[in-house]
């Protein structure tokens, strides 16, 4: 990556959030409510205090996750989809592990859940990997549909056969004290944050500096000189679905253990963390950096969210319309005129390695 | 008056002068050639007579009178028509559709145009048009089930419609086998005496000498020569486009070094392409330790599926090839690399290159094992490595770190045949390995192969540039239509023979000397 | 004998909106510009229809308001994806997201979970042909839908005229092809694109319409349910043939309608028989793509 185009490039992710700020000012106004104070409210408790800032990084936890998951599939053009869906059943059976298997020892338990909630992550990932990697089928298309029939089979699993007797609402029994991971002060920030960064620096260098991020890289940039050159796409297709699908099992594991201890039906929320992983996959242009960025402050979003629920008249639903629109204009490069200008000029000198080829 | 004059015509880019005070004239009713090596601005500066590309500076006057296009669009409403190297084409339509694309006929109710299109009136349109110009096309098959000849005369035909006056046409006979080019000619020279003008692109000067009426020399983006054909001939020509005497500097004169062990061997292949359809008869060939064998061919008679099935991108349905005794058949491009076989592949920017990424990172690609431990690369020895190769092959970069998209096509092409080499293999699969490169590097290129081969290595050359096999080649085979179709000795053999072969030929029992 | 004939009923019933979506997609599809937004373009239509019907008590301005709302989409989509050349399946998926989120808000706003139409009788809707419903078990299946469902089957053929016997469908085909081609010869690409997507969105907003408004005079939020993603699905499958991606929706629909039939059987597996037509859809792809790549000898993956 070649230096000095950092401007543009912050300006095109910050653009956006204004934009979609605006226009959800606009929309708070029609309904009568102010803007400014909305987002003071918003914002200011969930960044500017310490305990609010703590409670930030605690819900930055699995959205870092679920944006890498995303960020290392597009850097090779696969758009895995399914990250909600891998996000839930790996929570899914995280929370089962956690509250029928009786081990005692707090490490152990905790590490059995992670391996029963990223191994089943991975699992539902193969599905379409492996139905990319050998039958060349559209990943796209399948993991969007396969997160239906993954909330519907949950549905299935959490009325049915691990439904709560006790408990007036469809959820699962509380995992036990021994899979928890507890407060540290009086913030809701857990160890898990730290596991979250461990594997967020982990995947990073593997994404920079081994082998395999090469390769992805290259798959990503150009499929037919990675495959001629040696670097067998299919099996680094298998294999990058399944890092993606073990992310996602892992924050789904994580956001069990350390926030909601039990599967309910809106268990990851809507429009769900693996969607806001989009939000922060393409928030973060697909640098490490960009990505821990956009999960901190999109996580102080909808912390925020609460509050503004709490203190003012304005639905709490306005964020998943934010959200959708700072999507929306992120699929667009918005500093046309000076980006449009560096990206003619390449043009232009592609155009002459065109004609020297002649 | 003239057809085109165009007054110190100039283009840059990004401060790189593609086209430097061209001044050109193009009479009424004449064949034009513009000739001159690969990058002297030939295509520049026919986009900017066609309205691609805007000039920097410089006027261009059509039938005296000057002229600004903003598009083709403008070009061809001043009658000035363009077929392009690369077909503008819709392969699922038919000959009569890609004709009349944007032109359709509408069916008539009651005198009234409906919004249906006239299927019959355009057939019909069609086969007059064909029959006016003597053509033979059926404007009912579709585009893609024809051959590129054909495929030119439709591009040709969909300019004649809209009733051009000026038609240019950008290296016309680079796919066609010589018995097409002749065709090509005649309807050319058909066209000029029906009184249209004529511009051709090309380097290939013997086509110049048989076509054209006048030719103009470009060399480095400056017009170095311009003269009546007839008071000029081929080795002229040939001196003045690259400024000095070539006839093919590096010259295998190397001993033919047949009957020695075979390091490559291909057994019987066969292959399918994706409709089913048989491309790869029965091919067998041994390539011995010291040698270079040559497979010579008009593009698309089964040579992009051969390099394809021997570098692992595509699967046989029969056959074997093996590789210092060991089987390696079907194999994956990596098991081959490993088992000793280099590639330089026939698309250096789809197959050989990734033009985004970095210098280093393309000098490792395929190769990654020296330069890596426990799958973390060492980033020292990349650079190393690159270094290395830069320096050894000569590549001239203006950044070290940048990528691959800012370097010239023969720069490119040196940092594959450099990864290549250093990677010691035994055998080479060498694919069109200069095409599109500046004489420098072609020189270079060709002599580091036969480097490669005195040092008791095989190199499988397979181009379609005739005199490139011929001159590098221990032995050349033909193909034609998926088949072997003779063996030449390329010390006894004419280019005429071999063009004879190309087309489809049966060889008499004489040329099989090798 | 009843099963039979519900299943029969469903299956056209069921099929209706995907095949809407097919229909008004494969245009997009055959010029390049992938619409996934079909799901979100439905979605609105959906609400849209029934919030202003609800307001204003009258259908008709219902019709109306969905077709403004897929215009809206429409423009927000050609213009982010083509005009500014935008990643369509980004934008796509974002106005995917949008119209749930800005429905939830005024649905909160409104202090309701979903909108009804009581005084509208969804009965009335329907058409029943005479003669054709008097046949057994094949009247029960062909008579008895609202009238968009007999455009939507009505809508095969045409749509096939319009794609291969007029310059719109040949210059959307051309531009999805070789964009080239049809630039070289002076054809506006652009204005192409935004008309094949166009015609999607004019045919979600059918979908939608008839899936809230006409079918049950109910809207719930997220209630398209993917059918806009099988609709692609099928789409794929069809490879974008009028009557081929059609033949996929329909089939789709049947799988839907055997899944409804016989969940009544399931009892507390009810739920998981929904799965249906998604591991049909997945396994429909699947099979496609086998077959189409049956002679492909290619490694690699290089056009999809």
């Amino acid at each position: 990556m070649s230096k000095g185009k950092w401007g543009p490039k912050m300006l095109n992710s910050i653009l956006p959030v204004l934009l979609a700020f605006g226009i959800g000012a606009i929309v708070i106004l029609l309904i009568g409510e102010d803007p400014l104070e909305a987002y003071g409210i918003m914002l200011g408790k969930s960044l500017l205090t310490t305990k609010g800032f703590l409670n930030t990084l605690h819900y930055a936890a699995p959205l870092l996750l679920t944006g890498l998951a995303i960020a290392v599939t597009f850097k090779a053009n696969i758009f895995n989809m399914g990250v909600e869906g891998q996000l839930l059943f790996g929570g899914f059976f995280a929370g089962i592990a956690g509250a029928y298997l009786p081990v005692g020892d707090p490490l152990l338990h905790k590490l059995l859940c992670f391996a029963v909630g990223m191994g089943c992550g991975v699992l539902f990932a193969m599905i379409p990997a492996l139905l990319k990697a050998y039958c060349h089928v559209d990943e796209m298309v399948v993991t969007l549909t396969l997160n239906y029939a993954m909330i519907k089979v949950l549905e299935y699993l959490s009325t049915g056969p691990f439904r709560e007797a006790g408990s007036g609402y469809v959820c699962t029994p509380t995992v036990l004290d021994s899979a928890m991971f507890y407060r540290l002060g009086s913030s809701r920030i857990t160890a898990f944050f730290f596991v979250a960064l461990g594997a967020f620096l982990l995947v990073w260098f593997v994404m920079r500096r081994t082998r395999l991020g090469y390769e992805i890289t290259a798959i990503g940039k150009n499929p037919e000189f990675a495959e001629a050159t040696g670097m067998r796409v299919h099996r680094k297709i298998i294999v990058l679905m399944a890092l993606s699908g073990a992310l996602a099992g892992l924050a789904g594991t994580g956001f069990m253990l350390s926030e909601k201890f039990k599967y309910t039906l809106s268990f990851s929320g809507n429009p769900g963390l693996g969607w806001d992983g989009m939000l922060i996959a393409l928030l973060g242009r697909h640098s490490p950096a960009g990505i821990l960025i956009a999960a901190v402050f999109y996580s102080a979003l909808k912390t925020g969210a609460d509050n503004i629920n709490m203190y003012t008249h304005v639905p709490k639903e306005i964020v998943a319309v934010i959200q959708s629109l700072m999507i929306l204009f992120l699929a667009v490069q918005f500093l046309d005129e000076r980006y449009g200008l560096l990206a003619r000029l390449k043009a232009r000198k592609g155009a002459k390695a065109d004609a020297i080829t002649r | 008056m003239s057809a085109i004059r165009t007054v110190n015509l100039t283009r840059t880019f990004d401060g790189f002068v593609a086209n430097d005070r061209i001044n050109l004239t193009v009479e009424p009713r004449e064949i034009k050639c513009i000739v001159g090596e690969n990058g002297a601005g030939k295509t520049t500066l026919m986009n900017m007579l066609y309205g691609v590309l805007k000039p920097t500076s410089g006027q261009i006057y059509i039938h005296d009178e000057p002229v600004a296009f903003r598009s083709p669009l403008d070009a061809m409403e001043k009658h000035i028509g363009m077929v392009h190297q690369h077909f503008k084409l819709v392969p699922s339509l038919t000959v009569y559709e890609n004709i009349l694309l944007g032109v359709e006929l509408n069916r008539k109710w009651r005198g009234r145009p409906t919004p249906l299109i006239d299927r019959d009136a355009e057939i019909q349109t069609v086969e007059a048009l064909i029959e006016t110009y003597h053509f033979q096309l059926d404007p009912r098959e579709k585009v893609q089930n024809l051959s590129v000849g054909l495929c030119q005369q439709v591009e040709i035909l969909k300019m004649l419609y809209r009733n051009v006056s000026i038609l240019i046409l950008d290296e016309p006979t680079s796919v066609l086998t010589p018995q097409e080019v002749d065709v090509l000619i005649r309807k050319l020279k058909d066209l000029r005496d029906a009184g249209k003008t004529i511009i051709v692109i090309t380097h290939k000067l013997r086509e110049v000498m048989a076509l054209s009426d006048s030719v103009t020399v470009i060399k480095q983006g400056r017009v170095v020569g311009d003269m009546r054909t007839s008071q000029t001939n081929e080795r002229a020509l040939a001196q003045m486009m690259v400024g000095r005497d070539v006839v093919l500097t590096v010259q295998n004169d190397g001993c033919c070094a047949c009957g020695r062990h075979p390091a490559y061997s291909v057994h019987n292949l066969t292959a399918e392409n994706e409709a089913g359809k048989q491309v790869l008869h029965n091919i067998s060939f041994d390539v011995c330790q010291e040698e270079i064998l040559g497979i010579a061919g008009v593009e698309g008679n089964g040579q992009s599926e051969l390099v394809k099935a021997l570098s692992g991108l595509m699967t046989v349905t029969g056959g074997s090839v093996t590789l210092g005794g060991q089987d390696c058949t079907n194999d994956w491009p990596d098991e081959l690399r490993r088992k000793g076989l280099g590639i330089i592949p026939e698309d250096r920017y789809a197959q050989g290159l990734c033009m985004e990424m970095s210098i280093a990172d393309n000098c490792v690609a395929g190769h990654c094992e020296a330069v890596s431990r426990f799958g973390v690369f060492q980033r020292r020895k990349v650079k190393a490595c690159r270094d290395r190769y830069l320096q050894k092959y000569d590549i001239r970069v203006a950044e070290a770190e940048g990528t691959v998209s800012q370097l010239s096509g023969g720069n490119a092409q040196k940092i594959i045949v450099a990864r290549e080499l250093e990677n010691r293999p035994q055998v080479i699969l060498a694919c069109q390995p200069t095409r599109g490169v500046d004489i420098g590097s072609i020189e270079f290129i060709h002599s580091q192969l036969l480097q490669f081969r005195n040092a008791g290595n095989a190199v499988l050359l397979i181009s379609s540039e005739l005199s490139e096999v011929l001159s590098l080649s221990d032995r050349v085979l033909v193909m034609y239509n998926g088949c072997i179709i003779g063996t030449v000795n390329p010390r006894t053999t004419t280019a005429e023979e071999v063009g004879l072969l190309m087309a489809g030929a049966k060889p008499s029992s004489g040329e099989e000397s090798a | 004998m009843r099963l039979l004939g519900s299943i029969l009923y469903d299956s056209v019933y069921h099929t209706t909106p995907i095949l809407l979506c097919v229909l008004g997609g494969i245009f997009a599809y055959k010029a390049g510009v992938l619409n996934i937004a079909l799901e979100g373009f439905m979605l609105s239509a959906s609400f849209m229809s029934m919030l202003v019907a609800g307001l204003t008590g009258s259908v008709a301005l219902g019709y109306a308001a969905a077709f403004a709302s897929c215009l809206v989409l429409w423009l927000v989509f050609s213009y982010m994806g083509v005009t500014r050349r935008g990643n369509v399946i980004i934008i796509g998926l974002a106005i995917n997201m949008l119209v749930p989120a800005i429905a939830g808000f005024v649905l909160q706003i409104m202090g309701t979970a979903n909108l009804t139409l009581p005084w509208l009788n969804v009965g009335d809707m329907k058409v029943n042909l005479p003669l054709i419903r008097d046949i057994p078990v094949l009247g029960n299946m062909l008579s008895g839908h609202p009238v968009t469902t007999y455009l939507a089957f009505l809508m095969i053929p045409l749509m096939g005229v319009l794609m291969y016997r007029t310059r719109l469908g040949v210059y959307i085909r051309v531009v999805g092809e070789n964009e080239d081609a049809a630039r070289s010869l002076g054809l506006r690409t652009d204005r192409y694109k935004y008309l094949a997507v166009l015609i999607g969105a004019l045919f979600a907003a059918f979908a939608g319409v008839n899936l809230s408004m006409e079918r049950m005079a109910l809207f719930t939020n997220n209630m398209t349910a993917g059918r806009g993603f099988i609709a692609i699905a099928a789409i794929y499958c069809g490879r974008g043939s009028p009557a081929g991606s059609a033949m996929y929706a329909i089939v789709f629909g049947v799988a839907r309608a055997l899944a409804v039939n016989l969940g009544l059987f399931a009892g507390p597996a009810a739920s998981l028989i929904d799965i249906v037509p998604y591991v049909v859809m997945t396994l429909v792809l699947t099979m496609v793509s086998v077959v189409k790549r049956r002679n492909n000898r290619l490694r690699g993956f290089v056009g999809g």
